[in-house]
């Protein structure tokens, strides 16, 4: 062990794998993100109306993807996901179309890895804002039915506006979970994150440095560089939360 | 008064944690002996055995999930202070070599008989664990993993290349006659038997004698023997003979290996339970002629007693007993991990007839190939070396990237990382 200085960040700043690993982790968060809060608050709006039964049992389900081995899911969706015998690619075989290769094109690999985190975040979300809705008085819901206000301008114009600070909250901690995703790249493409790291997140990148070639002295200026852009992150979040207050 | 009662609650309370703290550490005993291993890396029969051939040792193995979660915590392990609850011995796979560098770490075995276990075991095995200038032993070795070439033998002998695992070592044995079974795989059947351009390049440099590392840790992977992998693997691929990009041993391969696709697969011993395993259907239909080219080894595990260690003398007894050549010999029955003892090599209970290779005995394969692995020097950096070389036949593969283009990348990038 010596001291280097700042070499590990010089040569940090001129990485195209590492600029590359915080593209990937990006585009991941959106195709992620977007779809999944949309997701969960339809899920929590129908738990909510009074037509659903059986809603403590839904509960249930939607939350239990959350808690389920994260290796295990992997395991499943890695062969949902297969590029040769995967269930996906024999429906997109079956309808007469080339098969997709998650495992090496550039947007096959980030939508498969979204899937996953969508697939276990939805319905934890969806709990909370189900929270959210429940603490919405009624009487302004009754204002607005005897005002003739139709359900979608009741949704639009009362439900989200009072919700937003439960959305802030999902924002946040999703955009945090998100910066830091590693097991689904890990377990659906390996260490290397697929051919041409494809699927290599910040995280990813920073396990393969120290973890698999011993360079803990880059592994840690990685995990720098991951700090200070969680930093950047957070202080976008709060210019919204300043915004709002 | 409400105060008073709380303070004397806190008091109370830091007294009790106080004397947990304490006590926990006063009541470690002196003859507790702690072993990691992972799952499948040691015989759990033979660590029974332990217990009752040291009796006056508290023995405890603590099982630890497999692969890069293993090192991971080990490299952790080494790297923080040395706790009371770090374990004396450690199991350790073929990344041996990269904890060389921390030799210090370890309790070096020529203090406790090492010269000896090298009389018993073969050079190229134990000096994976030796270091550079040759004063350090740091582990002795539990299995060896010679390969073999595992193959369907109806559908070889269908496509007429060799009606017996002795003809097909024979044909196999050079490059240009391996290139010629499986142009005849491929067209008579439509089968493969390498799955990706990256893992016939690892099997490749897993029988030369020099690897990308000389004994004084020079950089020698861009070099021609290895120029020379890289030029034959790549020319497997431009005549059609890779089946795609498919790790070895992946969820896909196994599918692969059900669906006829791939037919034969040049890989260690220890994968024979895998094989068993993941194809139910082919049982008896497989069976092990002698790798392709050279026989090599790819894996092979080692036991390692910690510096910290406040009982070193026993600990590697232990060692010594657990890689005994009886207890060598009852790991291979019961996981197949091959025997490192020269010894016990030589026993005849190891020959037992496989139905799942239809009645073949496949130590004999195995035993002659371990004989004949070459050594070679690994070096602490292998893994920065063959990441590179992996990822960038990963693009020649995947996104048609020029090969010659690709090694310059490779050996740019490796040429990097050497210098962090």
């Amino acid at each position: 062990m010596e001291f280097v200085g700042f070499r590990n960040f010089e040569y940090l700043l001129k990485d195209p794998l590492f600029w590359k690993s915080i593209a990937n982790t990006l585009i991941i968060w959106i195709l992620s993100t977007i779809p999944m809060i949309i997701l969960a608050l339809v899920i929590a709006f129908l738990l909510n109306s009074a037509f659903v039964k059986f809603s403590g049992l839904y509960k249930t389900l939607y939350f239990l993807p959350n808690v389920t081995a994260i290796v295990s899911v992997a395991i499943v969706f890695g062969v949902i996901f297969a590029p040769n015998y995967g269930l996906i690619n024999y429906f997109v075989t079956l309808l007469g179309f080339d098969a997709i290769d998650w495992h090496n094109n550039s947007f096959g690999v980030k939508l498969a890895i979204s899937a996953m985190i969508i697939w276990r975040w939805t319905g934890y979300n969806a709990i909370i804002f189900l929270a959210g809705l429940q603490k919405i008085s009624g009487d302004i819901y009754e204002a607005a039915k005897i005002d003739g206000a139709s359900s979608f301008q009741i949704f639009t114009k009362i439900t989200i506006p009072l919700l937003k600070p439960v959305l802030l909250f999902v924002v946040i901690t999703s955009t945090i979970g998100g910066m830091q995703t590693f097991v689904e790249p890990q377990l659906l493409v390996g260490n290397s994150g697929g051919a041409g790291g494809e699927g290599l997140t910040i995280v990813l990148y920073l396990y393969q440095q120290a973890f698999v070639k011993n360079l803990y002295g880059y592994g840690s200026a990685i995990a720098i560089g991951l700090f200070f852009i969680i930093i950047l992150f957070s202080l976008i979040n709060w210019k919204f939360v300043q915004r709002k207050g | 008064m409400k105060k008073i009662t709380l303070l004397i609650v806190g008091v109370l309370l830091m007294a009790i944690l106080g004397a947990c703290g304490n006590e926990s550490s006063s009541a470690k005993e002196d003859n507790k002996i702690t072993l990691w291993y992972w799952n499948r890396g040691l015989d759990e029969a033979v660590l029974e055995k332990v217990k009752e051939e040291f009796p006056d040792v508290e023995f405890v193995a603590q099982k630890l999930p497999p692969g890069s979660d293993y090192k991971t915590k080990l490299s952790s392990l080494l790297a923080s202070k040395n706790s009371d609850d770090a374990p004396d011995l450690v199991l350790m796979n073929i990344w041996v070599s990269e904890y060389l560098p921390h030799a210090d770490k370890f309790a070096n075995l020529y203090e406790y008989g090492g010269a000896d276990l090298e009389k018993i075991y073969p050079t190229w095995k134990t000096s994976q664990a030796v270091t550079g200038d040759g004063k350090t032993m740091i582990a002795v070795p539990v299995d060896t993993a010679p390969t073999g070439f595992f193959y369907r033998e109806d559908i070889f002998s269908k496509a007429g290349i060799a009606n017996s695992p002795e003809e097909l070592s024979e044909k196999v044995s050079t490059w240009d006659g391996y290139v010629d079974v499986l142009t005849t795989l491929k067209e008579k059947t439509g089968g493969y038997a390498v799955t990706s351009i990256k893992d016939a390049f690892s099997n490749y440099v897993n029988k030369l004698d020099n690897r990308v590392f000389d004994e004084n840790d020079n950089f020698i992977g861009d070099q021609q023997h290895i120029k020379e992998a890289w030029d034959k693997v790549i020319e497997l691929d431009e005549k059609g003979l890779v089946f795609g990009n498919i790790d070895e041993l992946s969820q896909e391969w196994n599918a692969a290996l059900n669906n006829d696709e791939i037919v034969g697969y040049d890989g260690p011993v220890w994968a024979k339970d895998i094989l068993i395993d993941t194809t139910p259907d082919t049982a008896g239909k497989w069976k092990v002629s002698r790798s392709p080219i050279n026989d090599g080894n790819d894996g092979g595990s080692f036991l390692a007693v910690l510096k910290s260690s406040k009982n070193p003398e026993v600990s590697a007894e232990i060692a010594k007993f657990i890689n005994s050549s009886e207890n060598q010999i009852t790991s291979y029955k019961n996981l197949s991990l091959f025997p490192a003892e020269m010894d016990a090599l030589e026993s005849d209970e190891l020959d037992h007839n496989e139905e799942f290779f239809g009645g073949q005995n496949t130590t004999e394969i195995f035993a002659e190939s371990a004989k004949n692995v070459k050594e070679a020097y690994r070096g602490s950096k292998e893994s920065i070396v063959f990441t590179a070389f992996r990822d960038e036949l990963d693009l020649v593969k995947v996104k048609g990237k020029d090969p010659e283009e690709a090694w310059l990348d490779a050996l740019e990038k490796i040429e990097r990382d050497l210098g962090l």
